[in-house]
């Protein structure tokens, strides 16, 4: 069977942060609105729609979400599917959207994120997102998806030393991007000893060290290349997309980030690259450990070597892999069901030097990688997307 | 020194119904299911083997001293459990298992410490108010 070359027609994002006052329909449609209106895309045009969505207890509308969101841009009468991934349901979403144009099945999908979080109490909030881990022992006796990050950070530090100060560099580098992304959550000017410094959440990670919960919406709209190509002067293509999810059977190793390195194999080898080939990079930085982690298992850096591309400025916005130029979830925020497709739009504004304060200079290939969930300690899925404009 | 808080007892409700028991000893003791095709061990217990799926299983007693794999100290956590809390991993002979600890401020948590289960409170049902008791592990005194 051939298969469909497939390019990111364009794409649209909301604000994310506490939208106070506003509907998950209402930010929702704005960033559909935002893709459509900046592509020569109809509403009709749309064939299929795939929507990353968690719910949580913030939301009102839980269910038919996809519906009633691109009700609101007369994006209706076809196929409309939510995805639930955790924290990497809106990539799913992208993915599903990108086999179904891949496989020949439909020309033109539309592919969005969005998520409602802030509003309720912080420990509801918590205690919800707990669901997203094993839920008969480890979310029933306490454990909190900071304390995952904490449990990674102690095991790596025991394994190769301490990387505290470097932890803290990841975290004021998001921060130092998004102060650029007007679009991002939280703007913070701040500097290692205010991270260092800032009261502790689940040892060793302190409240600089992680993401907020925001509410925000992206969407992307993908196409068979022929027709991206006509559609837009510059489509983005899509050169891979996998996922995979952990073991689970098997003793887990802490300090390692052994999903990461599976599902980054497969990817690199459908793009036909290797890491040395990247020139902008998005990932799941729910908390700084999660970065530096993630440095290693996409094979940015050698085991235990994650923090000299910190002190070396290798993944600085003028580096030679910048990581995170959007903020990353640190700074542009962390609505679950949205941060996938967030990323892949950094990616394609980047690629199409349409990045403002924060582009990288002059970009070919980028990478997103999104995780979401864990059980037994184990992440319940990772992705990675390449992207390029060849 | 005790290892099952003094406010347990028979009627007491369990976070994980089944997953631990006092044994003849008076001491608690977790409870797996071994299989006995292939010997994988899982905690909690379960009606079949989710490694060749065979049911031919069997409850195991799982050893009460392990080595600490990861932990943490949440100091911001969950509703209806009082920060700050410690809890991480802990590996047992044949089994992995996720933990609360207790006694680590007494003595400060390390990975590869030797630790041991004690039946602790875990957290207060937030329904009834009652208490609901569970598994912890505590930092082992070190051998002189
Ligand atoms: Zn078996």
């Amino acid at each position: 069977m051939t298969e469909n070359e497939v390019a990111v027609v364009n794409v649209g994002q909301s604000d994310f942060g506490e939208l106070e006052g506003q509907r998950v329909t209402e930010f929702g449609s704005r960033a559909v609105r935002e893709a459509l209106l900046s592509s020569s895309v109809e509403p009709d045009d749309i064939e299929e729609a795939y929507i990353g969505n968690v719910a949580t207890t913030a939301q009102d509308q839980t269910s038919v979400i996809g519906q009633a969101i691109l009700r609101e841009v007369g994006v209706t009468g076809i196929p409309i599917i939510r995805v639930e991934n955790a924290c990497a349901s809106s990539t799913c979403a992208f993915q599903e959207a990108y086999k179904r144009v891949q496989s020949g099945e439909s020309d033109i999908v539309l592919a969005m994120g969005v998520e409602k979080m802030t509003g309720v109490p912080t420990e509801v909030a918590l205690k919800d997102m707990a669901g997203a881990a094993d839920a008969e022992v480890e979310g029933a006796m306490g454990m909190t998806f900071m304390g995952l990050y904490g449990m990674r950070a102690n095991a790596y530090m025991n394994q190769f030393g301490n990387v505290r100060e470097e932890l803290a560099d990841i975290a004021v580098k998001n921060h130092d991007n998004g102060l650029k992304n007007p679009r991002a959550h939280l703007q913070l000017n701040v500097d290692r000893d205010d991270i260092l410094e800032s009261r502790p959440i689940s040892d060793p990670i302190r409240l600089l060290d992680a993401c907020p919960m925001s509410d925000g919406a992206a969407a992307a709209v993908i196409a068979r290349t022929e027709i991206a190509e006509e559609l837009v002067e510059e489509p983005i293509y899509v050169d891979a997309a996998e996922m995979l999810s952990g073991n689970y059977l098997e003793e887990v190793e802490f300090w390692r980030e052994e999903l990461d390195e599976r599902v980054a194999q497969k990817a690199y080898s459908e793009a036909g690259i290797g890491p040395d080939d990247l020139d902008v990079v998005e990932v799941h930085d729910a908390a700084t450990i999660g970065e530096l982690m993630h440095y290693e298992g996409l094979g940015l850096a050698d085991q235990g070597e994650g923090a000299s591309l910190v002190r070396s400025g290798d993944v600085m916005l003028d580096g030679r892999t910048p990581v995170n130029p959007s903020g990353g979830l640190k700074s542009r925020g962390h609505p679950v069901g949205a941060t996938g497709v967030a990323q892949i739009c950094e990616l394609v504004w980047q690629l199409r030097g349409e990045a403002g304060a924060r582009q990288v200079e002059n970009p070919s290939i980028g990478l997103a990688q999104n995780s979401g969930g864990a059980l037994v300690g184990e992440g319940g899925v990772s992705t990675v997307t390449i992207l390029s404009n060849r | 020194m005790r290892q099952v808080h003094p406010d347990y007892n028979e009627s007491s409700g369990l976070v994980v119904d089944g997953s631990i028991r006092i044994a003849a000893d008076d001491n608690p003791v977790l409870i797996g299911t071994e299989c006995s095709e292939c010997e994988y061990v899982v905690f909690p217990s379960r009606p079949f083997c989710r490694n060749c799926l065979s049911d031919n299983v069997s409850d195991v007693e799982l050893a009460r001293t392990g080595q600490l794999e990861t932990y943490t100290v949440a100091h911001t956590g969950q509703e209806g459990i009082e920060p700050p809390y410690a809890f991480g991993f802990v590996n047992l002979e044949n089994v992995q298992i996720y933990s609360r600890f207790t006694e680590w401020k007494e003595r400060s948590l390390e990975v590869g410490d030797q630790v041991e289960l004690v039946l602790e409170k875990i957290k207060t049902d937030t329904e009834t108010g009652e208490p609901l008791f569970g598994h912890m592990f505590r930092p082992m005194e070190e051998e002189q």
